[in-house]
């Protein structure tokens, strides 16, 4: 991959994930939720979230700026992490919750149990997929120079 | 085998010339990535986002049992059944075993096979298993190691050094494993101070699971209260207490994926554990706590202490019996805790102090045992109690002060 290419790429989603871990700092710190479509700024642990993310979209835009190859590559993997650490962790909660009934029943409807699955999600479930095919570009193209 | 040093060095040559490859160090993403780990500008943020996932997983794993399943199995079915059940209702012994005749859920009952059982399997259970899980997956990817080299920099302002977070870590699941990991501290200073701040300011993960599952809203500031005191005590003691704090150096492995069979080999054996430690301790503390309510000791050793606790901590008297099931197990306490009737602050205060008095028996237990390898038993309790006094009475009445100033007591 080019390298003019590969900054565009890092530009694109570290503000993809810097603008949202702002607005979750900001909406922690004014004590206010906001939904816009199907991303909800709300929910437990927001401010950390925030922080997560705004780290996460520092480290992918200052990683345009790296001279070596590789930790350039490096930075933006780091950076993927996180987001899928609070991705991650944010899908694994969402399925959880879908299993248990309420109201004297011990599992979920099957009306409920997918209801839990239309969002409104967090701005880092967004992040996933372009986040790892981020990843997959970088660690294909580590092996293909290997080979 | 005995060796003599000539050929234990030849043996060690042999093992490495067969085991050790030489050659040039190739760079790549991974071993990049292993380095971005310990720097300061990157390795700080992601440590918060193993923190974030730590609590997130913790959250979402024990509320999926504890909420989902426990709370609706206790509550609508062996509560209920029990109260029915279990005869001699009246007595003083369905008051110990069940508890109130009249309760509705498993925190009100207040008998060993109510409370006791749903606190120690219902709610503490999961959050342990959640805990051990994450701790043996940080442990077995190498990360560890780095958030060691991460902290070291923090910690030697208080005469500890990076490794100290080892403990420290390990206190979050239990503080008995956490004090004898003090062991591997380089100096008698530096164990005995680990193991006083550890007992003091580290809430066990049983502790965690009955906060985060209670009073969520108020877990973040008993948290950040009880951290600031770990720095601030410590850095008292690091003045106080004679001896040395070398440095260290440390090897940090590389990155590996965790295998299933070493993570569940592992869990087993902290579960295990947990078993069979824990859970007769909170059937004794409830048992206790309720002889104790029936020869009215409890009431007895609420008016003494009742004018401390009103007037310098400013908590109700009524804490007296949680204050008292706390030596024995401090979820437990915390569970009893949360059926009082305070303030907000009140309760912060009171699990502040929970956590601070006095630690668990089976810590101070560890502690006596433990003591012997960090100054002496006597020294190490004496200076132990001495220490403890000074932090609830210091502390705790800190937090009281804050309180009056915000106007929130």
């Amino acid at each position: 991959m080019k390298q003019k290419t590969f900054n565009f790429i890092l530009i694109l989603v570290g503000a993809s994930a810097l603008i949202p871990g702002i607005l979750e700092l900001l909406f922690t710190l004014t004590g206010k939720t906001f939904t816009w479509g199907e991303i909800a700024f709300q929910g437990e642990f927001m401010f950390w979230r925030g922080v997560v993310l705004l780290a996460s979209g520092v480290f992918y835009l200052t990683a345009v700026y790296h001279t070596s190859r590789t930790e350039k590559r490096a930075q933006a993997v780091l950076a993927s992490l996180m987001i899928w650490i609070v991705g991650g962790m944010e899908i694994l909660s969402v399925i959880l919750s879908s299993i248990p009934g309420d109201g004297g029943r011990w599992f979920n409807s099957t009306q409920g149990f997918f209801s839990s699955y239309t969002g409104p999600f967090i701005p880092a479930i967004f992040l996933l997929p372009i986040s790892l095919v981020l990843v997959l570009l970088i660690f294909g193209e580590e092996r293909k120079n290997e080979g | 085998m005995k060796l003599e040093p000539e050929e234990r060095w030849r043996l060690i040559d042999r093992v490495a010339r067969e085991t050790v490859q030489y050659g040039a160090e190739k760079t790549t993403i991974k071993s990049t990535l292993a380095e971005l780990t310990v720097k300061p500008f990157t390795g700080i943020p992601f440590a918060i986002a193993i923190l974030y996932g730590f609590w997130a997983f913790f959250n979402a794993f024990a509320g999926f049992f504890t909420d989902g399943f426990f709370v609706p199995l206790f509550d609508d079915l062996w509560l209920p059944w029990i109260q029915e059940a279990f005869p001699l209702e009246g007595s003083w012994f369905y008051y110990i075993l069940v508890g109130d005749p009249a309760a509705t859920n498993s925190f009100e009952a207040f008998g060993i096979l109510t409370s006791g059982l749903f606190v120690a399997v219902g709610v503490v259970l999961p959050a342990i298993v959640a805990f051990y899980l994450v701790i043996t997956v940080l442990e077995d990817s190498g990360y560890m190691p780095r958030l060691a080299v991460l902290v070291d920099t923090v910690l030697h302002k208080i005469g500890l050094h990076g490794f100290a977070v080892v403990p420290m870590i390990l206190s979050l699941g239990c503080n008995v494993p956490g004090v004898a990991s003090t062991r591997t501290l380089e100096t008698k200073k530096q164990r005995f101070m680990m193991m006083i701040l550890l007992s003091i300011f580290i809430p066990c993960g049983a502790q965690l699971g009955v906060m985060l599952s209670l009073i969520p809203e108020y877990f973040g500031y008993i948290m950040l209260y009880l951290l600031a005191g770990f720095f601030v005590f410590g850095w008292i003691l690091n003045k106080v207490v004679p001896g040395s704090s070398p440095e260290i150096m440390t090897d940090v492995p590389p990155f590996r994926i965790p295998t299933i069979s070493n993570v569940s080999r592992k869990l087993w054996v902290k579960v295990k554990g947990f078993f069979t430690n824990a859970i007769p301790f909170v059937l004794l503390g409830v048992g206790l706590v309720n002889i104790l309510y029936l020869v009215g000791a409890i009431d007895w050793l609420s008016n003494i202490l009742g004018p401390v606790f009103t007037g310098w901590f400013g908590i109700p008297k009524e804490t007296v019996a949680p204050l008292i099931a706390g030596f024995l197990r401090k979820d437990l306490a915390v569970a009893q805790l949360s059926a009082i009737e305070m303030s907000g602050f009140q309760l912060i205060t009171s699990v502040v102090i929970i956590s601070i008095y006095f630690p668990c028996i089976a810590t101070f237990s560890m502690i006596i045992k433990e003591g012997r390898n960090s100054g002496g038993v006597l020294k190490v309790l004496g200076g132990s109690l001495l220490t403890l006094v000074t932090v609830v009475f210091l502390w705790g009445g800190l937090l009281h002060l804050i309180g009056m100033i915000l106007g929130v007591t």
